[in-house]
């Protein structure tokens, strides 16, 4: 079927009677396409007809019933192209600007698209889903039992297949005793029968594999078995020590098997259990959905199922389920909402060059009045002449989205360079459906940038028109264009103010103030997530006691090597912006946000950080029982106390929910200086307390040499802890965090150039409407002087209008632009906008608006009243 | 006011609607029949316009039909050739024949 909304659209504006033929004719059309060139670009091609077809008849109702095929007839065309060349100076402006706008807005749609709709590339990708579940009263993730997942499995119609998968970095130990982390997965086996994947060697997995009892076994990628074992056939019927045990390899997976995992060792789960372990990190419960089922009914019949059970079985806990497509990773709250924020931002942008492109459009027509007033008075019917303008504007339209596609495939080949940590199914590159919007938004700025203008010249009587132009009087920029001004100031004000602040926050977030000895530190991430019997041979330990036991141990093996002088664990290290978190400070009644790091002893020393007042952190801190204390930064001590001296004094973390107890008051025990967070920014206040148990550790340990030497030797210390310890990340200090830092500064830059250029554009905008508006009023001014009017005066009367529009606009945008400031956007704290900021471009906005106004009223003021008055602008 | 002679193309679509008959003649077929049978490219609109132009002379009638699945519920309009357009399409044809007598036309012994 063609688009809905396309056909939608053509039912508002084809006449009554034709409804039929043009609308069914389309639709049949479609249907042949479809069958012949397949779904995308049949629904280009059918997009682009459908959008001609709108616009042919809304310009049709418009000309009061002229046939539209007469709008763009040869000699229309050729005329258009002809003037365009007269005009080689706007014609460039018009096509590079909306080129540039819709090449950014197309290549942002993509992005968006794809983030929020795209699809598993294999067949049936689309069955594929997410089963997630949630504790009822709480709407917290809960773990689903055993017994309901199987009920799911057997009683679920909607359901072809449940798998459980469970993503994990694993340890493999070569034969020279090299240890290596490899990203892979566990898999329950029947997973495979369901995917398109054939191994290049072997076999896939069996639903035995993974039972109890039985022979580990695992599957490797090509990639793997090219870069360890040379492509060495006799691999498949080898052993791999793999997390700590022999494992068989059975098969080999080409390397476009991307799923369910894009590592590259696949093992077996357990099937009949599958894999028990419900709610670990990174396990899932992934569903294909039986053929033409849909995931309302397989979430109807989950539910169903599992609510009964919860009230047949007592101590069952009531879950509530969510099913999604499995390809639907954005869809929380705060990423959509900064998605659409991002799409907002990107169609203001096209909005205010559209404004622009129509501002000259405007200018030009006025300029033209007389021409077309002569050639109405000729004979040219309305709807001729506001086609011939039309057609015009289709010709930029038609370049600039040429310049659009370039523009937005070298986006999105940007983007897919910077974001590499995308998932496997986003192929950032241009698709119908992208390509379609580029169209349909060519053809739309043109209608709005020619029509809209020629319309309005078109609208006097000849007569009137013809005189008009003659006496050279003031056609003006009237409401729309007075609006239009205001409107893009405003939007460009409110793009570049945002983009700075958030320009100012990342800068800040890259570059901490404090001096870090980033050349001699090396960090790694541990996870702490082991199962209690994997954890000590023999032992029974909690994730409290591994935090105890694998930590401890961890960091004194890392001690022990030669050239290490301090190791330190801290739940964030510095460059990672730690969340803010409510706390509550003793005899203050009011919460106070501020980001809170969980502080082992040692890490300020590897960081070289001394206390400015009081002690570190220290081993007694964190025993049991010991009394509650915390450290404060220098900027958290003065924003709150006013004073550094503030040892003794007591605060906690607030209550997170109603049902917890509030923790004993901490008191103070020593200042630090501000080293972990963003200067200068709201949340540059810090609180650090003893580390408690937690399942993400950071540990940092200083050395003498070259710190990217010890990854071996860090790696090979956690494996002899245990060798499923999770250590990832072992990166230089400087390189803590310095994907996110790419993606955001490329982000960070896409939005100053944007600022920038629409900022550009609108003092060009500004600056070719005010002075039409002025030159269009020669004739006025030399009759004012003529009148013995004083010239400052004349001015006054000039500027008022223009400086009430740009001020009037700059002003929205200055309060648009620190909402927008405002907004949590990014992981990094926005700083607060300095006060010159949104003041400055205002003032910068107003300069632009008088010079604008200062050239032709100087001008104006200067030529003789005589030749003012004769004067045919 | 003389008699009104048909164009080449109006020749073409009445011809087009004369051979799919009253059931099977509308627009879009009648592209496809002129198309297959000349091999020339046929814009749709023309054959809009001129179906409209015979409408208007009287030489077709139009209706619609019910509404279909594959037209996304729209019908299709139906193109029934008058008595006034069957003379039209027999005069052109006289008038062609009586042109081309004695003519050798075949480019290869012209």
């Amino acid at each position: 079927m063609a688009p809905r909304w396309l056909v939608w659209l053509l039912e508002r504006v084809v006449p009554g009677p034709r409804i039929d033929d043009v609308v069914g004719d389309l639709e049949e059309l479609h249907r042949r396409r479809v069958d012949r060139l397949g779904r995308g670009p049949a629904t280009l091609i059918t997009l682009a007809e459908g959008a001609w077809l709108v616009l042919v008849h809304t310009a049709g109702r418009v000309g009061r019933g002229a046939s539209p095929a007469r709008w763009v007839s040869g000699p229309e065309l050729r005329l258009a192209l002809r003037l365009i060349r007269k005009q080689p100076v706007m014609t460039l402006t018009s096509v590079v600007a909306l080129g540039v706008g819709i090449g950014i807005v197309a290549g942002g749609y993509s992005v968006f698209r794809q983030g929020l709709y795209g699809e598993l590339p294999f067949p049936n990708g689309d069955r594929w889903v997410n089963v997630e579940s949630y504790a009822a009263e709480s709407g917290s993730r809960a773990p689903v039992d055993l017994e309901r997942l199987m009920l799911f499995r057997s009683s679920a119609p909607a359901l072809a297949y449940l798998a459980g998968t469970r993503t994990a970095e694993l340890n493999v130990v070569h034969d020279n005793g090299e240890v290596e982390r490899i990203a892979g997965a566990r898999v329950t086996p029947g997973t495979f029968r369901h995917l398109p994947y054939r191994p290049l060697l072997g076999r896939l997995l069996l639903p035995t594999d993974g039972a109890p009892g039985g022979e580990p076994v695992a599957l490797i990628r090509e990639s793997l078995w090219e870069r360890r074992f040379s492509r060495d056939p006799g691999i498949v019927g080898r052993t791999v020590d793999i997390a700590g045990a022999d494992h068989l390899v059975v098969g080999i997976l080409p390397d476009e098997a991307e799923y369910p995992s894009e590592g590259e060792i696949w093992l077996p789960l357990d099937e009949a259990t599958l894999g028990a372990d419900t709610g670990g990190p990174g396990s899932r419960f992934i569903g294909v959905l039986a053929e033409g089922a849909t995931v309302d009914q397989a979430l109807e019949q989950i539910q169903g199922l599992s609510d009964r059970r919860a009230e047949e079985v007592r101590g069952t806990e009531a879950l509530r389920f969510r099913v999604v497509p499995l390809t639907r990773i954005l869809v929380a709250p705060d990423i959509q909402v900064a998605m659409i924020v991002f799409m907002v931002v990107l169609l203001s942008v096209l909005a205010i060059i559209a404004a622009n492109v129509g501002n000259l459009v405007v200018a030009r027509t006025s300029r033209r009045s007389g021409e077309l007033a002569v050639r109405t008075a000729l004979g040219a019917s309305r709807s001729r002449i506001v086609g011939q303008l039309f057609v015009e504007m289709l010709v930029v339209g038609g370049l600039a989205s040429a310049l659009g596609f370039a523009s937005a495939g070298v986006i999105l080949e940007f983007y897919d360079r910077v974001l590499d940590e995308l998932p496997f199914w986003v192929d950032l590159a241009l698709e119908p459906g992208t390509a379609a919007v580029v169209m349909v938004l060519a053809v739309l700025a043109a209608a709005v940038t020619g029509v809209v203008p020629a319309l309005r010249a078109t609208r006097k009587a000849p007569g009137d028109a013809l005189r008009k132009a003659g006496r050279g009087a003031n056609l003006g920029v009237g409401r729309v264009g007075g609006f239009m001004i205001a409107a893009e100031v405003a939007l460009s004000v409110a793009l570049l103010g945002s983009a700075t602040v958030f320009a100012q926050g990342f800068q800040r977030y890259v570059e901490p103030s404090f001096d870090l000895p980033d050349d001699r530190v090396l960090t790694a991430r541990l996870v702490l997530d082991l199962d209690e019997e994997e954890l000590v041979p023999g032992g029974s330990a909690t994730v409290s006691d591994s935090l105890e036991l694998v930590l401890r141990d961890f960091q004194a093996r890392l001690a022990a090597l030669p050239g290490v002088s301090a190791v330190g664990a801290a739940s964030h290290l510095p460059r990672t912006s730690p969340y803010p978190e409510p706390l509550e400070l003793e005899d203050r009644p009011d919460l106070v946000t501020t980001p809170m790091v969980a502080l082992g002893p040692g890490l300020l020393d590897v960081l070289e950080v001394r206390p400015v007042l009081g002690r570190d952190l220290d081993e007694a801190d964190l025993r049991p029982g010991a009394p509650a204390v915390a450290l404060v930064n220098e900027s958290f001590a003065l924003e709150q106390y006013g004073t550094t001296q503030v040892l003794g004094r007591r605060l906690r973390l607030a209550p997170t929910s109603e049902q917890d107890e509030a923790e004993p008051w901490r008191e103070i025990v020593g200042v630090i200086p501000d080293v972990m967070e963003v200067a200068g920014s709201r949340d540059a206040g810090g609180v650090y307390i003893p580390l408690t148990p937690r399942r993400f550790v950071s540990v940092a340990l200083r050395v003498d040499a070259d710190p990217v030497a010890y990854t071996g030797r860090v790696r090979r210390a956690a494996f002899d802890v245990d060798p499923n310890l999770d250590v990832s990340d072992i990166t230089r200090l400087d390189q803590v965090g310095a994907e996110n830092r790419m993606a955001l500064g490329a982000m960070t830059s896409a939005l100053s150039g944007i600022g920038l250029v629409t900022l550009l554009l609108s003092l060009a905008g500004v600056y070719s409407i005010v002075s039409l508006s002025v030159t269009r009023r020669t004739r006025e001014i030399g009759v004012r002087v003529a009148l013995g009017e004083n010239r400052g005066a004349i001015l006054r009367s000039l500027l008022r209008r223009s400086g009430l529009l740009v001020l009037g606009g700059a002003a929205v945008g200055a309060v648009l632009g620190h909402r927008v400031a405002g907004l949590r956007l990014f992981v990094f704290a926005v700083p607060e906008p300095g006060w010159w900021l949104f003041p400055g471009l205002m003032a910068l906005m107003g300069l632009a608006g008088l010079l604008a106004c200062w050239i032709p009223v100087r001008r104006a003021l200067s030529i003789q009243p005589v030749e003012a008055l004769r004067y045919d602008g | 006011m003389g008699k009104e002679t048909l164009g080449e193309f109006e020749l073409m679509v009445l011809l087009a609607a004369t051979r799919l008959g009253e059931e099977e003649a509308h627009a879009l077929a009648i592209v496809d029949d002129i198309a297959e049978r000349t091999g020339r490219s046929v814009r749709r609109s023309a054959v809009y316009v001129t179906l409209r132009r015979l409408e208007e002379k009287g030489h077709i009638s139009t209706w619609l039909g019910e509404p279909r699945a594959e037209r996304g519920g729209k019908a299709r309009r139906h193109v029934r050739v008058e008595s006034q357009g069957a003379l039209a399409i027999h005069e052109s044809r006289s008038a062609l024949e009586r042109m081309w007598g004695g003519l050798d036309t075949d480019p290869e012994t012209a």
